[in-house]
């Protein structure tokens, strides 16, 4: 499987492809997360952002991976960690010299505010209800509202807009819970 | 401005759609008003954060993980340990049902459940029904794996909030509810409550689905729910259900037609006399 596959497979969402990224990069992050007193609900977290972070650079055409996709995935896991182990304790941080390698590369650059936001806006997303969800997406995808009632079944666009009103309302006030969602807006 | 208008006008600011002159007018109340622009900012964010194929790999990707948690987590102790639970459990619920039967069997007498109701199942959406409800044998057993509770299911049961705009109160059928058929292994489970929802949602069709413990995308059979309009806003319903299943497990959901959303979910058991 070529980096391109990796590349592909992460942005289709193609099951095979995740699979086995899972089946070979799961044990190696749990052992590094759990070897630094991470536990394996850490180390499931740092997987899952690390197949954002490769699913954010899909997104643009022009990117490409200048190693193994292995050697990239492990590194983008590490910096992770990192990132997560110097929140929590900022004194208790080493940096191996092939991160500081590999950091020193453009495909390795992490956006730890992006991913923070990305993640507490998907958590609130995954709240809402199914018809909630659906309307929301509708709604972020522009449909009219007259194609948005008829879609979702409803009996008039007054009502579709009532909806949508309160669906949205009730995202807001679910990233509103999480107040650094402001804070990562601003920054 | 009430809260709606607020959004209304948040939209039509970031999607460009404001006339010039109330476009300037809402930059001013901007340049003024530091939690307008936080609200807009906000409001921004969300629509540039909205990304359908991240959200679908991350619940592929909890999917994925998962899958492969039990085999983990679990070693050969573990297993042992688990085989004595499963003949645990078992033992605990044909005893629970034993006793259930017995309280059920004294009580038998005091039963008001007529014996000629009528008992035939109203079969509106032919298409949705999936399993043909089986006759009990003569002599008939409880299958413990018939009443094993459903977590899907169950979660229904135990969330509280069902709907965001319409509102509903059940008082019958009350959560577990145990029934013993008659002769002919019917019963008929009483529906009683009231549905209210706002005055501009004209659909007020409301749909109850059965489910056995087995699977929650097959229902055992879907009948509409049918009432008494009080205004233009609620029904009030008051009737019994026919049914005719074997001793299990069972739950109900009652639905507003035409938004796919679960208002109420319960539960009920059907054991042997």
């Amino acid at each position: 499987m070529t980096n391109t596959d990796y590349l592909q497979g992460v942005l289709n969402g193609d099951p095979i492809v995740l699979r086995k990224i899972y089946q070979t990069m799961f044990p190696l992050v749990a052992k590094m997360v759990e070897g630094q007193n991470g536990s394996e609900a850490d180390a499931r977290d740092i997987f899952q952002e690390a197949t954002i972070v490769v699913y954010n650079k899909a997104l643009s055409p022009d990117f490409t991976i200048n190693f193994q996709f292995n050697t990239y995935f492990t590194a983008v896991c590490r910096n992770l960690w990192l990132n997560r182990r110097s929140k929590r304790s900022a004194s208790d941080v080493t940096i191996g010299e092939d991160i500081k390698l590999l950091a020193e590369t453009d495909d390795l650059e992490l956006n730890y505010l992006t991913l923070e936001r990305q993640q507490v806006f998907d958590d609130a997303f995954a709240q809402l209800g199914l018809d909630c969800q659906k309307l929301m997406r509708l709604f972020f995808e522009k449909t009219p509202m007259s194609e948005i009632a008829t879609e979702m079944g409803f009996a008039s666009e007054g009502y579709a807009r009532r909806r949508k009103f309160q669906c949205k309302d009730y995202l807001v006030e679910l990233v509103k819970k999480q107040p650094k969602y402001l804070e990562l807006i601003q920054s | 401005m009430k809260k709606s208008e607020l959004y209304e006008q948040i939209e039509a600011y970031l999607n460009d759609t404001l006339p010039p002159d109330q476009r300037m007018e809402w930059e001013q109340r901007m340049a003024e008003d530091p939690a307008l622009r936080q609200e807009v900012a906000l409001h921004q964010q969300l629509k540039e954060d909205f990304d359908p194929g991240r959200i679908a790999l991350r619940a592929k990707l909890r999917d994925i993980m998962q899958e492969s948690l039990p085999s983990n987590s679990q070693s050969k102790s573990d297993k042992k340990w688990h085989w004595w639970i499963w003949l645990g459990s078992l033992l605990s619920t044909a005893l629970i049902l034993f006793a259930v039967w017995m309280v059920w069997a004294k009580e038998k007498p005091a039963s008001t459940e007529p014996e000629s109701a009528p008992i035939e199942t109203p079969k509106i959406y032919p298409d949705t029904i999936s399993e043909t409800p089986k006759k009990p044998a003569p002599i008939a057993k409880a299958d413990p794996a018939h009443f094993k509770p459903n977590p899907s299911l169950e979660a229904f049961v135990n969330s509280q909030v069902r709907s965001e705009s319409i509102a509903i109160k059940v008082s019958r059928p009350i959560n577990g509810m145990t029934f013993i058929p008659d002769k002919k292994g019917k019963i008929s489970v009483p529906f009683t409550g009231i549905i209210s929802w706002p005055e501009d949602h004209q659909a007020t069709e409301f749909v109850l689905s059965f489910f056995n413990n087995q699977t929650t995308s097959q229902t055992v059979l879907q009948v509409p729910i049918s009432g008494q309009k009080e205004g233009l806003d609620k029904l009030k319903f008051d009737f019994q259900q026919p049914l005719k299943l074997p001793f299990g497990r069972y739950y109900f959901t009652i639905e507003a037609a035409d938004m796919g959303e679960i208002l109420f979910a319960g539960m009920f058991l059907i054991v042997p006399e």
